[in-house]
């Protein structure tokens, strides 16, 4: 059954039906207008009441007409018939939400995030649940509370210059070893997201690494903890990072009395100097989902969008759209959004330089290759890794920019090229009859 | 609210009422290699670096 076919047999059938499995919750949004969740599977909409009220009416009881006399009846709705279908069209049909339709929509994703691969899937993370206990109130303030002072303790002792300095004494032996303890250490931040949102009784999603911009990075799907309170989703934004820096303090204390590993000491500190750069809240990192769940606004840009459009507006005295947001939360958002666009001035320069630098690493790779002689050409295995550590930004930074090519560019004319010509063709069918 | 709904419904309008939330992949950059290469500075595309609250250690021995 292709996908009309299945949202008009939604139609010719006069009862309505929710679909196994859709769930509806109260949203916290820490707003006094209630808002509602509704979830299916791994999607989640936020949703006015009114739009909550027509989805419980659908219960496999009631038609369109007596879902408009049940709102009429028992909620004071007056919405007529015609509208009615066109909402539930739109608010249950496209999102297949109702039984005997199919999604025509995709669920919202992070476009700046690619190649990505999943390391573990969600029936092996389950397996660490008996982890939950650290997540209990008062282990979280006690860990969290040593935690935090062994933080203050390497940040005062060391600083990232005396890290790198360290670094560029290590051969690539142990380079590879700290590669390999960091990664331990990121995968173990993972976790940390993974059985927070399990300690709240929320199923976990997969663990994998991607490139984020130009970033490697290793994630942790927690899509499903919108279903849980504000204060829960922000812990489980930290718990990451809490998660990280019980594991990097237990590996410093078990080094400083046993080991006495310089090296494992800089891999350690690396490690946890890389936990202060993740609070970054400007792009998608622990320090923006902290903010999205602190003030309760899931959609950040478009409601400093709204913010700054009613600035002007009231400058031209056109009227405003109305934000429903509380003073304090606009206040932190005029200031956000001030920085977040000096931010992206920095690191919209700083895309462009890499962008530069690697085609000019590229040019310059190429005319030495040609200018060798075939005999002269004899990398060993220390050359090759060299050479790869060398340009690791340059081929992440090559292959981002082929990604926003094909996104950007030569997907969306093959999109527009199929469009054209479906609709020629169709044109011509109706000639043709 | 009521008035809302009988007007005309649109996508855009549709959105005062039913909004999807986004996938959330809560990410760690574990190499923080972005920037060492194109930035001497050690900065990063989080530049958090460059405030000096983080490493770069992908790539620090070619910086």
């Amino acid at each position: 059954m292709d996908l009309a076919e299945a949202n008009s047999y939604s139609w010719s059938n006069p009862v309505l039906t929710v679909k196994e499995g859709v769930e509806t919750s109260i949203f916290d949004d820490g707003n006094e207008q209630t808002t509602y969740l509704i979830t299916m599977s791994n999607r989640h909409w936020r949703v006015s009441e009114t739009i909550y009220r027509i989805l419980c009416c659908m219960d496999g009881t009631r038609t369109v007409e007596d879902i408009q006399q049940f709102l009429h009846t028992h909620f004071e709705l007056q919405i007529d018939g015609h509208k009615l279908e066109q909402i539930i069209e739109m608010a249950f049909v496209r999102n297949g939400i109702l039984e005997g339709t199919s999604a025509t929509t995709a669920p919202p994703h992070n476009k700046m995030m690619w190649g990505q691969f999943t390391l573990l899937r969600p029936v092996f993370i389950e397996k660490f649940k008996f982890f939950s206990f650290i997540f209990h109130k008062r282990q979280l303030i006690v860990w969290g509370s040593i935690a935090l002072i062994w933080l203050t303790y390497i940040f005062s002792v060391y600083s990232n210059t005396h890290v790198i300095s360290s670094m560029f004494s290590l051969s690539i032996k142990d380079i590879v070893f700290c590669y390999l303890f960091v990664f331990l250490a990121g995968m173990t931040h993972e976790f940390g997201h993974s059985i927070a949102a399990m300690s709240y009784g929320v199923y976990p999603g997969r663990i994998g690494v991607g490139v984020y911009f130009v970033m490697p990075v290793l994630f942790s799907d927690v899509t499903k903890i919108w279903r849980i309170k504000r204060l829960q989703r922000v812990i489980v934004d930290l718990g990451g990072m809490y998660l990280q820096c019980i594991f990097l303090m237990v590996s410093f204390v078990l080094n400083a009395l046993f080991i006495h590993s310089d090296l494992l000491n800089i891999a350690i500190l690396l490690s946890g100097f890389t936990i202060l750069g993740n609070f970054n809240p400007f792009i998608k990192f622990d320090g923006y989902w902290v903010l999205v769940d602190f003030l309760g606004i899931t959609e950040v840009k478009t409601v400093m969008y709204q913010l700054w459009m009613n600035q002007f507006r009231r400058l031209l005295h056109k009227p405003t759209v109305p934000v429903v947001l509380s003073k304090g939360k606009k206040a932190v958002l005029y200031i956000y959004s001030i920085f977040t666009a000096c931010f992206f001035v920095y690191f919209i320069r700083f895309l462009a330089g890499t962008f530069i630098l690697a085609f000019q690493n590229v040019k310059t790779d190429i005319a030495a290759l040609l200018k060798m002689a075939p005999a002269e050409f004899h990398p060993d295995f220390t050359d090759i890794v060299n050479y790869l550590s060398d340009r690791i930004t340059t081929f992440i930074a090559l292959f981002f920019f082929l990604h926003l090519v094909w996104r950007y560019a030569v997907r969306n004319l093959l999109f527009k090229y199929k469009k054209r010509r479906t609709s020629v063709q169709e044109e011509v069918r109706c000639a043709a009859d | 609210m009521i008035t809302s709904i009988n007007s005309a419904i649109d996508n855009k309008e549709l959105d005062l009422f039913m909004k999807e939330l986004e996938e959330r992949d809560e990410m760690l950059c574990f190499f923080n290699a972005c920037g060492t290469a194109a930035n001497p500075c050690g900065g990063q595309a989080c530049a958090a670096g460059c405030i000096g609250i983080s490493v770069c250690f992908l790539g620090l021995h070619v910086a």
